[in-house]
């Protein structure tokens, strides 16, 4: 026999409501307290989180790997949670992996469209890249001499110290996403 | 694509057709952030529930994706008309997928006014505000500092809305 739910009183649903709506107050004071916290920790760069919006629809638009959105995400996280200068490392490492796989895809994407020929395979994990961009256009001599440099920063100062600090990744991440951006939209406006 | 405000409303009902008042609408990267509406609704888990950061939550949910399509694929005219025809098929069954695509869409406010404009019952008020909490949880970096102020708005005039009804009695409980 099948059991039968009695329905619920009027009375039930409006403390249903109201339970629900203390629960909105809470989740909206939360959200409020970790922004007032990330202003009060990190400081506050609107700017950049619009840029990394736009960067991302670039992204998405041009097909790369998914995976680099993600890692542009997972930095913003461990920033969040960062609090010593081996934190601050992983985080400088996350911002060159995201900023070196962007350049391979923004390449990759910039020699489908020129008809360049790719790099060898094992010649190099950026320079050959960041070279492919120059070679088609995308980034003028100054500006790929700029992305290596951005390159090499994000590598000796994340890789080869013991530990960074909340300004290099402030930098880096601020570096990553404006010189990401100009380079995405370079290859969408690239014709063939 | 060109459509009439006839075939918006007959394409967004053949989309929440196939939706459901439990729909799942996240997945997500932690699975402690996981919750089951049947069966963790009011208890202290939820409400202690975090506040995903950007990327732990991604929408998989077919119909709000569909929606969101359909939307973008209007021009700016059927647009217009986007919100109002999505929310009058507000019901228990399509309250979910309702409320996530509106905010999609970027049209608080549409939801602002049907919850102080329409005459809708507390079941399906209880739904709309629950969905907008998951929201809120999951995709908190979408809100701006506005949005939330125009919720605590609407949330005030909602509380003002609830007859004033009396807790239940400790003899009324049920213990398990």
């Amino acid at each position: 026999m099948p059991i039968q739910i009695p329905p619920r009183s009027p009375r039930d649903q409006w403390l249903d409501l109201r339970d629900v709506l203390g629960l909105v107050a809470k989740t909206i004071e939360k959200i409020r307290y970790l922004r007032l916290k990330r202003e009060l920790t990190e400081g506050v760069n609107p700017e950049v989180n619009v840029d990394k919006q736009v960067l991302i629809s670039r992204m998405e638009e041009l097909g790369f790997r998914r995976e680099i959105v993600e890692a542009l995400h997972d930095l913003d996280r461990r920033l969040y949670e960062a609090g010593k200068p081996l934190d601050f490392k992983g985080c400088m490492d996350i911002a060159r992996t995201a900023y070196e796989e962007l350049v391979e895809d923004a390449a990759k994407a910039a020699s489908s469209k020129k008809k360049l020929p790719l790099p060898p395979e094992r010649s190099g994990n950026f320079q050959p890249w960041n070279q492919l961009l120059m070679n088609a256009g995308v980034l003028t001599g100054d500006e790929g001499a700029l992305s290596q440099k951005l390159y090499n920063f994000l590598s000796n100062v994340g890789a080869h110290r013991l530990g960074s600090a909340l300004e290099h990744v402030r930098v880096a991440k601020a570096m990553v996403i404006e010189l990401g951006m100009l380079v995405a939209g370079r290859v969408q406006s690239l014709t063939a | 694509m060109s459509l009439t405000v006839e075939d918006l409303e007959a394409r967004i009902k053949l989309i929440l057709s196939q939706t459901e008042r439990y729909a799942k609408i996240y997945a997500l990267r932690d699975p402690s952030f996981d919750f089951d509406y049947r069966t963790r609704q009011f208890d202290e888990s939820s409400r202690t529930f975090p506040i995903a950061a950007p990327g732990d939550a991604q929408i998989t949910n077919e119909q709000v994706f569909l929606l969101r399509t359909l939307y973008a694929q209007c021009d700016s005219k059927i647009q217009k008309s986007f919100p109002p025809a999505l929310l009058g098929q507000l019901t228990l069954e399509t309250a979910a997928v309702v409320v996530h695509s509106v905010i999609d869409i970027g049209h608080l406010s549409a939801l602002g006014k049907a919850l102080r404009e329409r005459k809708l019952d507390p079941d399906i008020r209880t739904i709309i505000w629950y969905r907008v909490r998951e929201k809120l949880a999951m995709e908190a970096h979408r809100f701006t500092a506005d949005d939330l102020a125009e919720l605590e708005a609407l949330r005030a005039a909602e509380v003002k809305r609830i007859p004033k009804v009396r807790p239940p009695d400790p003899e009324d409980r049920v213990i398990f």
